[in-house]
């Protein structure tokens, strides 16, 4: 079989618009999280988010939206995406570029598009409010096209001219992770050379809100302790938007190229809890196989991992289950643990291929991020090894673990090219 | 000509937010039909929003463009991006207009009578 490896990653995250950016925040504990008030004069019940900077995507319509200068962007391109869509085209010239791909390059049918996000509950809602107002009489003619869950695959197959596999994924939060596991198989199995896998998300109250009603989030107005991952206090998260590319090739096609591999994609691992349609398996069950899973597929033990960054959404439930999981396999072995998200936000959809792309920088830079506002570890993870400062130290490989409703769990492993 | 209905309830700041992205011109395009509208400025108005649909490769100014001019094979609009204009017509004039009448309309002169008879205005 094929090996996988990476050749570019871009992000556009609360931490930044450039990976650069967000291994700066990484290194010294940074976080993108700050007060948050998207509606003026209104006191909402969530006070906490990871906005993107330097962006405006406050309009329905493309027309309104900017971006930083230095971002090249042809504004008809982003004509019926979803604002997210925008983050999204950042990240992929970021991603483009480390590549060194030329914006033509993926106009054959060797080369894939794999994308995952929740659409844009906020499209949504105020196209269909805009209907109702008209008595069902006349639809945004891009209303469906810019809101489904599909939407930036549609839209990003046809601006890089995809002739090959272009799918969505929607797991929830692991659906990213799970577009990243079946980009590897397609390129493993020779079907693709190379698959661009996106993910991102939209930071507004119709894509917010409703995390609020499951009792998710948290509530917490001090954005240094709001969202406290695998912390004893830890009340839910904080949520944030953004976008992640990873341009994921086989090995020889990167070589024929001279394009230089960012890091190897060594194994993947999904696995369900068959439990609830939300909430975890108290025990982590999914989650464990998930990491058996991809650790065997890497042809790897515990012990050959140098760092976890785990799914750790700081929600009671969610990161209790999770230190079970890793308990029960890192017996021998204490890898350092930690989740980005208490620096970047909950980025559902985005999550999983943001914690790629932060992954790879982890292992390019030689670096183990610290565990971020973490003071007294959950019980449950009494025994695991939550760092809590960044440390520079090589590493040879890192665990990426993503969970979605439905009990989905994806687990990546990452190690050098 | 009558003022379009959904610019006499509009103010002009929430006019310019709504237009907010497009060309100055088109924004100072709607603006002014908002006081002295004659069919000349509707056409003006028309068009420089029109401008924003074009695709890519073929964008440039319709200012000077003749009546005779083809939406779809001189203007390269395809008929999503027509329905879209006139979406964005919709909303910004308060004019309503069904997709399916879009479609119908071949030239630049068929859009602006569509949109003068609905405004009971002669183009001419």
């Amino acid at each position: 079989m094929n090996d996988v490896v990476v050749t570019g990653v871009g992000l556009v995250s609360s931490l930044g618009n450039t990976a650069a950016d967000a291994l700066d925040a990484m290194r010294h504990l940074r976080t993108g999280l700050v007060p948050w008030h998207p509606i003026p004069d209104l006191d909402l019940p969530i006070k906490v988010a990871g906005p993107i900077t330097g962006f405006d995507v406050s309009g329905l319509d493309a027309a309104s939206w900017s971006w930083p200068d230095h971002i090249p962007i042809d504004r008809s391109v982003l004509r019926g995406m979803p604002p997210h869509g925008l983050y999204a085209m950042a990240a992929l010239t970021e991603a483009m570029a480390q590549a060194n791909l030329a914006p033509d390059a993926c106009r054959d049918t060797r080369t894939g598009l794999y994308a995952a996000s929740g659409g844009s509950p906020r499209l949504t809602f105020r196209r269909l409010a805009a209907m109702e107002n008209n008595a069902w009489q006349r639809g945004h003619p891009l209303g469906v096209i810019s809101s489904v869950a599909g939407t930036l695959n549609f839209h990003f197959a046809a601006i890089l001219g995809i002739r090959g596999e272009s799918c969505g994924f929607v797991s929830a939060c692991a659906s990213s992770a799970h577009a990243i596991g079946y980009a590897a198989d397609a390129i493993r199995l020779g079907r693709q050379d190379r698959i661009i896998v996106i993910g991102a998300e939209d930071l507004c109250v119709e894509s917010v809100m409703p995390f609020h009603g499951m009792g998710a989030l948290t509530t917490g107005s001090d954005p240094a302790l709001a969202m406290r991952p695998f912390d004893r206090d830890r009340s839910g998260f904080a949520a944030t938007g953004g976008a992640a590319v990873l341009i994921l090739e086989s090995a020889s096609s990167a070589r024929q190229r001279r394009a230089t591999p960012l890091a190897r994609l060594a194994g993947w691992g999904q696995a369900a809890d068959g439990y609830h349609p939300a909430a975890p398996h108290p025990q982590g069950i999914g989650l464990a196989d998930a990491i058996n899973l991809a650790l065997a597929d890497a042809q790897s033990s515990p012990a050959d991992v140098d760092y976890i960054n785990a799914h750790g959404t700081g929600t009671p439930a969610g990161d209790a289950a999770e230190a079970i999981a890793l308990s029960r396999i890192f017996t021998n072995s204490h890898p350092p643990i930690s989740s980005t998200k208490a620096l970047t936000g909950h980025g559902l959809s985005l999550a999983g291929a943001m914690e790629a792309v932060l992954c790879i920088l982890a292992l390019r830079h030689a670096i183990i991020p610290g565990q971020a506002h973490l003071s007294n570890p959950l019980p449950e993870g009494a025994h695991l090894n939550f760092p809590r400062l960044t440390t520079s130290h090589p590493i040879r490989s890192a665990l990426n673990n993503s969970s979605g409703f439905g009990g989905a769990n994806v687990v990546h492993l990452f190690t050098h090219a | 000509m009558k003022i379009p209905e959904g610019l006499e309830r509009r103010t002009e700041a929430e006019i310019r937010e709504e237009l907010r992205g497009f060309t100055p011109p088109a924004i100072e395009a709607v603006v002014s039909l908002k006081s002295g509208t004659d069919p000349a400025s509707l056409r003006a108005c028309l068009l420089s929003v029109l401008e924003f649909y074009l695709p890519q490769a073929a964008r440039r100014s319709l200012a000077d463009v003749p009546d005779s001019a083809r939406l779809r094979e001189d203007l390269a609009l395809d008929s999503l991006a027509l329905a879209e204009a006139a979406f964005k017509l919709d909303e910004v004039l308060g004019i309503p207009v069904e997709t399916r009448e879009v479609g119908n309309l071949s030239t630049v002169g068929d859009l602006h009578a569509f949109f003068c008879s609905r405004l009971q205005s002669d183009p001419s």
